[in-house]
């Protein structure tokens, strides 16, 4: 096999963030994310009294699954790696 | 409307906060390099310069946007015309706004007795936790607002007498008042409200929850 039919993760030296189930978690991280920000967005051009629930309660949700997310991405990546 | 009133519109009126601005500009370039690593180049997910970004924007950017974005929100919910975004409130709102209104939130708003922020000024407890406490009540209402409460909307207690104590007390004439004097324990001690028939009149107009 050469270094071309290689996954890009082998090629990064045994980051496997972008290979297989991780890479759909961070992409999902990423529009839960995404969303947040939209969400805060939202809520500093036009505040109201919904904006304003919106970007704090759900907009906080969101960005915490997003890190909740990525962290187990994280740890699988490092344990796949035999860091812990 | 007046020159007067356009004048302090127009001071007021400036656009977005310094903040605001920088949890605007903030939160398009997270979105901006999150689409980018994600879409435009998936491969970079997989590359340290990638998942270090990737990194950096949801462990310290993002949570930095949403904190800012929530001083912002604790800022801005303070005044009056947030306030008056509840339909609920417009009719205490139309009263406190009508100079012909006698009652207590009306003159305190109408010479401007308080400054700014009125509604959160006589709403929020005095001490350390009491703006906190206001804020997290306030989301309380927020989400009552658009899930269903009861009418006529009333204070969970005794309106608190420090709430007035913490600008009237150290006036003078407030302090020679004889009503005062004589009731000063009752009055610090929240036993004898400032508000009521015998004392002061009431600050609201009974029926104002129903002008909406």
């Amino acid at each position: 096999m050469n270094s071309r039919n290689l996954p890009v993760s082998s090629l990064e030296g045994g980051w496997t963030i972008g290979v297989g189930w991780s890479r759909k978690v961070v992409i999902l991280a990423s529009v839960l994310n995404i969303m947040a920000l939209l969400l805060i967005i939202l809520s500093i051009v036009n505040f109201t009294p919904f904006s304003l629930l919106a970007s704090v309660s759900i907009g906080g949700a969101f960005m915490g699954a997003a890190i909740l997310l990525y962290i187990i991405v994280v740890f699988a990546d490092l344990k796949k790696r035999g860091v812990l | 409307m007046n020159p007067f009133e356009q004048s302090v519109n127009a001071a007021n009126g400036l656009g977005l906060s310094m903040v605001g601005w920088i949890v605007l500009i903030l939160s398009i370039l997270c979105i901006i390099l999150i689409i980018r690593i994600i879409v435009q180049d998936p491969k970079k997910v997989a590359r340290p310069f990638g998942k270090w970004l990737l990194l950096l924007i949801f462990f310290v950017l993002s949570p930095i946007v949403y904190l800012l974005n929530f001083s912002v929100a604790v800022e801005d919910s303070k005044t009056v015309e947030f306030c008056n975004s509840c339909h609920i409130m417009n009719g205490y709102v139309n009263d406190v706004d009508d100079p012909d209104s006698e009652y207590l939130a009306s003159m305190h708003y109408q010479y401007r007795w308080i400054a700014g922020e009125q509604c959160f000024t006589c709403h929020s407890d005095y001490g350390l936790f009491g703006n906190a406490k206001a804020k997290m009540t306030g989301i309380k209402h927020v989400w009552a607002y658009y899930t269903g409460f009861e009418t006529p909307i009333e204070l969970y207690d005794t309106y608190n007498n420090h709430i007035c104590l913490r600008c009237h007390a150290p006036v003078i004439a407030f302090q020679e008042t004889e009503e005062h004097e004589e009731n000063a324990s009752e009055i610090l001690s929240n036993e004898m409200s400032c508000l009521g028939a015998d004392c002061h009149v009431r600050t609201h107009p009974d029926e104002a929850w129903r002008e909406q």
